[in-house]
């Protein structure tokens, strides 16, 4: 278990230096330094800038001093946000997209737990097809369309629930819905065939023949083993919530991480996208390591599970 | 070569080859059938878009700005789903903007195939410490966001003077292509692990057969349904991502159209002073309905040429 | 197990709830707050870095300058500076400080505050974009260019509250300029702590304007609230101001229409149309005049270009009308000049107003040929001044080109279009491009590029025609006819011309008066005759205005002066 632990840390290690590295170089090959102005700047303030950057070092030199920064959490100064540095844009953000994305997730798994479940007890039912067929159009429709559609039927009618922002409760009401929907949809279906797998198998059977009623059964015998899919798709599931918001972010005004990103993307903010897809990537890693360990935890022979991003 | 025949023989003698009866098992469904005519009849109508009776889903029309659907008054021609807010033809644009799409769709699975294809067999095939570093190499890609490399590369692109529209479009493809080849890479180096061992290689190896030879002979029939199954799951991600970068303004950019494209415009004159529901409503269906005939595509790929039931 | 189950459910509903409820602190609005929709967050709050006019809206609620504009006639009112005298020959300039005065941290502000910030602006090492603004101070240039001593700017303080500023030459819109917003003072201590980079955190940002900042979250909101350590802390009426940052127009529109937004800065063009004439808007927004002149630069060293002839064909080619009406449609006027808002183009969008240069007749260059004076023009003439497709054919033809209708001449080549990506852009781009190929039968073709390429491109003479526009620095002329010198750096065109560089130079030796403005109007006369842009629109900054906020002015530089927002709880 340690060892598992270990060498799959030390392969997240590799991938976030892999990822630092490759960003870096193809950073420094784009041409023109980070700020053009209207004016052409004296040659003075081109050298001072130029020093200020450090864009005038040899390229490994740069190298080196830029990931003993990473390393120490300074990545540097947002090219857009001229009074910030990268961390501390990330820092401000990340709060806000880890409460979304929070919310989210048990969302997600708390109404794909209900449908999943409810669809299981009665495989076939009417329910069990309305479930089914929900999900598959959650599953089919783009996220940013659940949103425009959320906020024609609900937002507009009910001055209760903001049309956008970040605030209050109320703020998170109709984006961490958008974003929980695909998922519940897969949550639930995963759920229903692990449980429907789990009815087959003789033992349960056997508690049905002892007088259990099927929820009774499924609930002792099933839900364990029904319930691996489900956990292991968690760490995925996180990623894929986390990637989501970039657009959810951008539809509701949310000051999170994604819409930082997507402005620094605009704004050519090389040094801030180079943060968040190196946080990205290290959140990412680590949910899907934890992710392996849970599913570890319930079912030790599927140790070589591994999950993968978006 | 003569050595090979004796095998090769035998499989074609014992009637139609799995990949032969998977496919039969395949079109035998009606809602397989009917998918696929819904999609070759999207590909026909978005390939002869230029060809169609359609208005051009550039030309503006401030003058009918956010007409609904049906025709139109003060002489303006029929819009059958409406009119955008620069007066633009609604349906022309869906038909254009599925030609985008779609392109992309393809393309960067094909984009894709080729990359992972080439990767997975040839790891596979060279074996040994190559194939070792070359699976890990995947393994380490898998765990990182390929959204948020896909958007920087592009930003990057743009910063090395890729600007142009075709230009856009390339990058886009390729960017995209390269971030979605992992799972093929996987699937097909699987695959191509368990045939090498097979007694039919080990035989033709042995015998002298060339490399190349093989792997045409014997491993590309073994290849195709897997990656048919893998390429039914990729076309789908791909479009919804697609759809996703537009909608941040990172990925096609006008005067292309891509269902993203529509989204966002969209969404972007929705106010309670006017809801032009057809702005969301018809973009919306087109990419759901689009998606979701993929999908079940997908499944019932998979399901043709792994039949559970056929063991 | 069946405990087990129950209470995961239970406990993740028990999380989401909690989440929900404790998760981000509710906020109320203080009554009273004016929050205004800024459209994207400031790129910094560093009166020396800022640029845009997004920052420049804060750092007039945080910082106050030497004088401050008045929000509707623009001329500069006493504000640091209580009284302020010119030697005769127009020279010298001393300010008196208002006594007292201090920063937000409860500091005394004095005269050697202004040097010092003047002097960082000058600063070559910190490259501050608006650095030219105080080139006219004696040895200002030659320090900012790394030429020259710090000890030799013309700036001096001969006691804690006397500024004494000497210029080059004389220069009539000096007091003016020092109501612009990088020319406010900055806090020395706390600028020099941060070494800038957390220059403007709240519990940091030290400034002397009628507000200071107690809140600022990353693309969410700044918010201000009144200074009490500001001289003018009693006039000032609203106590909190909140800027939110949300970058679409869209979204900020629809705040401003369930009452959360009370001054939304940016508005969705697309369907501003629809928007104007709903009565929701309709006394929410007026399209005011703005000082800035959308062109279309040509490179005039590339052939054609280079003649003349070609250049003004293009631009009698269009009918700027048209372009107005049906692709800009913001109350935008069509440019018959390079100085935007002459009377004539003024009486069609606001009658009565008062145009922003009053004293500077200048003489237009119609396609009909001959000079007139601007003012002699029918408003209802104004627009079509510039259009005339026979001249332009004619003239194309006279240069030896094939146009539609003739045989003879070359054909000209084809040629791009730059434009900076946005959608209004992209549209003027592809009407120009239809609208020369039907009345020139021109080949056009369009190249998209990003806003900070487009520059860097056009910088290095990379493109043929691109589209470009200069909003004004100063209230002057100049601010428009200067860029055009050859040695200015936006020029970006190549172009160069004896003449004009003369009339411009000399124009800058006077002190103002009738003269001045008839080199100034010489200049512009060759600028649109053989110059090399294609004037285009004069601008307009259209917002939505809560009918209950008033003291935003109207003002052609689209300033606001903070200090005199007002409130009304009832709707009027």
């Amino acid at each position: 278990m340690t060892g598992i632990v270990a060498r799959r840390f030390l392969w997240l290690v590799l991938t976030l230096w892999a990822v630092f590295t490759v960003t870096f170089f193809l950073m420094r090959a784009v041409p023109g330094g980070p700020f053009s102005t209207e004016r052409k700047l004296p040659e003075i303030t081109e050298r001072a800038i130029a020093a200020k950057y450090r864009l005038d070092d040899p390229l490994l030199s740069q190298y080196r001093d830029h990931l003993g920064a990473a390393l120490r959490g300074d990545l540097g100064p947002s090219f857009s946000q001229l009074d910030y540095r990268v961390g501390a844009v990330i820092a401000e953000g990340l709060p806000k997209s880890l409460l979304l994305g929070g919310v989210s997730l048990l969302l997600a798994l708390f109404l794909g737990g209900m449908a999943g479940w409810a669809s299981a007890l009665r495989p076939r039912s009417l329910l069990d097809t309305f479930v089914m067929g929900t999900s598959s159009l959650g599953l089919a429709l783009p996220n940013f369309v659940i949103a425009s559609l959320l906020v024609m039927g609900v937002a507009f009618p009910l001055s209760a629930i903001p049309v956008a922002g970040w605030g209050g409760a109320r703020h998170l009401i109709l984006p961490s819905l958008c974003l929980s929907l695909p998922y519940a949809a897969s949550i639930a279906r995963l759920l229903r065939t692990g449980l429907l797998e789990a009815c087959s198998e003789d033992w349960f059977r056997t508690a049905r023949a002892k007088g259990w009623s099927r929820g009774e059964a499924l609930r002792r015998h099933a839900l364990r083993p029904g319930s691996i899919a489900v956990v292991s798709y968690l760490g995925p599931a996180a990623a894929g919530i986390l990637t989501g918001s970039l657009v959810i972010e951008q539809v509701f005004a949310i000051p999170g991480v994604g819409s930082h990103f997507v402005q620094a993307a605009l704004d050519r903010d090389y040094p801030l996208a180079m943060g968040v897809v190196l946080l990205y990537s290290l959140l990412v890693g680590t949910f899907n390591l934890v992710a392996d360990l849970a599913v570890l935890a319930i079912d030790p022979r599927g140790a070589n599970a591994s999950g993968g991003a978006e | 070569m003569k050595p090979l025949e004796g095998p090769a023989r035998a499989a074609r003698s014992a009637g139609r080859s799995p990949n032969a009866r998977a496919l039969g098992r395949l079109m035998g469904r009606r809602t397989t059938r009917l998918a696929l005519l819904f999609l070759a009849g999207l590909v026909l109508i978005s390939a002869a878009a230029p060809l169609l009776p359609l208005a051009s889903p550039a030309e503006t029309h401030p003058e009918w700005a956010l007409a609904p659907p049906g025709a139109g008054d003060d002489g303006a021609p029929t819009a059958l789903c409406g009119r955008d807010a620069l007066g633009r033809d609604l349906l022309s644009r869906i038909v254009w903007g599925a030609r985008i799409s779609l392109l992309t769709a393809f393309a960067a699975s094909f984009v894709s195939l080729a990359i992972g294809v080439t990767w997975g067999a040839m790891a596979a095939w060279v074996g040994g410490w190559v194939d070792e570093l070359m699976m890990r190499i995947v393994d380490l890609l898998f765990s990182i966001p390929f959204i948020f490399l896909v958007i920087f590369l592009g930003t990057l692109a743009r910063g090395w003077g890729f600007t142009g529209t075709a230009a856009n479009l390339v990058v886009f493809l390729v960017t995209l292509g390269l971030a979605y080849w992992l799972t093929m890479a996987r699937v097909v180096h699987g695959q191509v692990v368990v045939w090498r061992g097979r007694e039919s290689v080990q035989a033709a190896r042995a015998l002298g057969a060339r490399r190349g030879a093989i792997l045409v002979r014997h491993l590309l029939p073994n290849l195709v349904p897997v990656v048919i199954v893998t390429l039914t799951l990729t076309i789908p991600r791909i479009l919804l991502v697609e759809a996703f970068l537009s909608y941040l303004g990172l990925g096609v950019q006008a005067p292309h159209v891509s269902w993203g494209i529509l989204a966002r415009d969209a969404v972007e004159v929705l106010t309670p002073i006017a809801t032009p529901w057809w702005l969301v409503l018809f973009p919306s269906l087109a990419i759901v309905t689009t998606l979701s005939v993929l999908q079940y595509l997908g499944d019932a790929v998979r399901d043709a040429w792994s039949p559970k039931e056929s063991y | 197990m069946s405990g087990k189950s129950k209470s995961v459910l239970a406990g993740t509903a028990v999380a989401l709830l909690a989440l929900a409820v404790l998760g981000p602190p509710g906020r109320t609005v203080p009554s009273g707050t004016v929050v205004v929709g800024l459209g994207g967050d400031p790129s910094s709050l560093d009166p020396g870095r800022v640029t845009s006019v997004r920052d420049g809206r804060l750092v007039r609620a945080l910082f106050e300058g030497l004088t401050v504009a008045d929000e509707e006639t623009l001329a500069p009112l006493p504000g640091c500076a209580a009284t302020w005298s010119v030697s005769p020959d127009q020279r010298v300039w001393s300010f008196e400080l208002v006594e007292g005065l201090r920063w937000s941290n409860g500091d005394l502000l004095v005269a050697e505050d202004f040097r010092r910030s003047w002097l960082r602006l000058l600063d070559p090492r910190e490259g501050c974009p608006y650095a030219h603004l105080l080139w006219c101070i004696e040895g200002a240039r030659a320090y900012s260019e790394g030429r020259g001593d710090r000890e030799a700017v013309g700036i001096a303080t001969p006691t804690p509250t006397r500024l004494v500023v000497r210029l080059e030459t004389p220069l009539p819109h000096f007091l003016a300029l020092t109501s612009s917003f990088p020319l406010v003072p900055v806090h020395g201590p706390s600028v020099e702590a941060s070494a800038g980079s957390a220059l403007t955190a709240p519990s940091r940002l030290v400034s002397n304007g009628p507000y200071r900042l107690v809140e600022r979250s990353l693309r969410e909101r700044v918010a201000v609230e009144r200074n009490p350590h500001s001289h003018r802390a009693a006039e000032v009426a609203v106590p909190r101001i909140e800027y939110l940052a949300t970058e679409s127009a869209t979204t900020t529109l629809n705040l401003f229409l369930s009452g959360e937004v009370h001054w939304a800065t940016a508005v969705p063009t697309t369907i501003l149309t629809r928007l104007v004439e709903d009565p929701r808007l309709a006394d929410a927004c007026t399209p005011r005049p703005h000082l800035e002149s959308a062109f279309y630069r040509v490179n005039v060293t590339r052939p054609p270009f280079d003649d003349p002839r070609v250049r003004r064909a293009l631009s009698l080619a269009i009918d700027r009308r048209v372009l107005c009406q049906e692709i800009t449609r913001c109350g935008e006027q069509p440019a018959a000049t390079f100085v935007p808002w002459p009377a004539p183009a003024l009486a069609v969008l606001a009658p009565g107003a008062t145009p922003p240069f009053p004293e500077y007749d200048r003489s237009v260059a119609p396609a009909s040929g001959g000079a007139r004076h601007a003012s002699e023009v029918a408003p209802e003439d104004w627009g079509g001044l510039l259009h005339d497709p026979e001249r332009a054919r004619a003239l194309l033809a006279e240069a030896g080109f094939r146009v539609p209708g003739r045989r003879e001449g070359a054909e000209l080549p084809g040629f791009e279009i730059h434009y900076s990506a946005s959608p209004l852009h992209q549209r003027v781009a592809e009407w120009l491009q239809e609208r020369w190929r039907e009345e020139l039968g021109l080949e056009v073709r369009l190249r998209r590029s990003e806003g900070k390429s487009a520059i860097a491109e056009q910088r290095r003479l990379d493109y043929d025609v691109s589209r470009s526009s200069w909003v004004a620095d100063y209230l002057d002329p100049m601010t428009f006819l200067e860029i055009f010198h050859s040695s200015a750096g936006p020029n970006r065109t190549g172009w160069a011309d004896a003449e004009y560089d003369r009339c411009i130079e000399e124009a800058g030796r006077k002190p103002g008066g009738e003269e001045r403005n008839r080199l100034l109007a010489a200049a512009e006369r060759i600028l649109l005759e053989r110059g090399p842009i294609i004037p285009l629109w004069y601008g307009v900054t259209t917002t939505f205005v809560s009918p209950r906020l008033e003291g935003l002015g109207a003002n052609a530089l689209d300033q606001q002066w903070p200090a005199r927002f007002r409130w009304t709880e009832e709707r009027p």
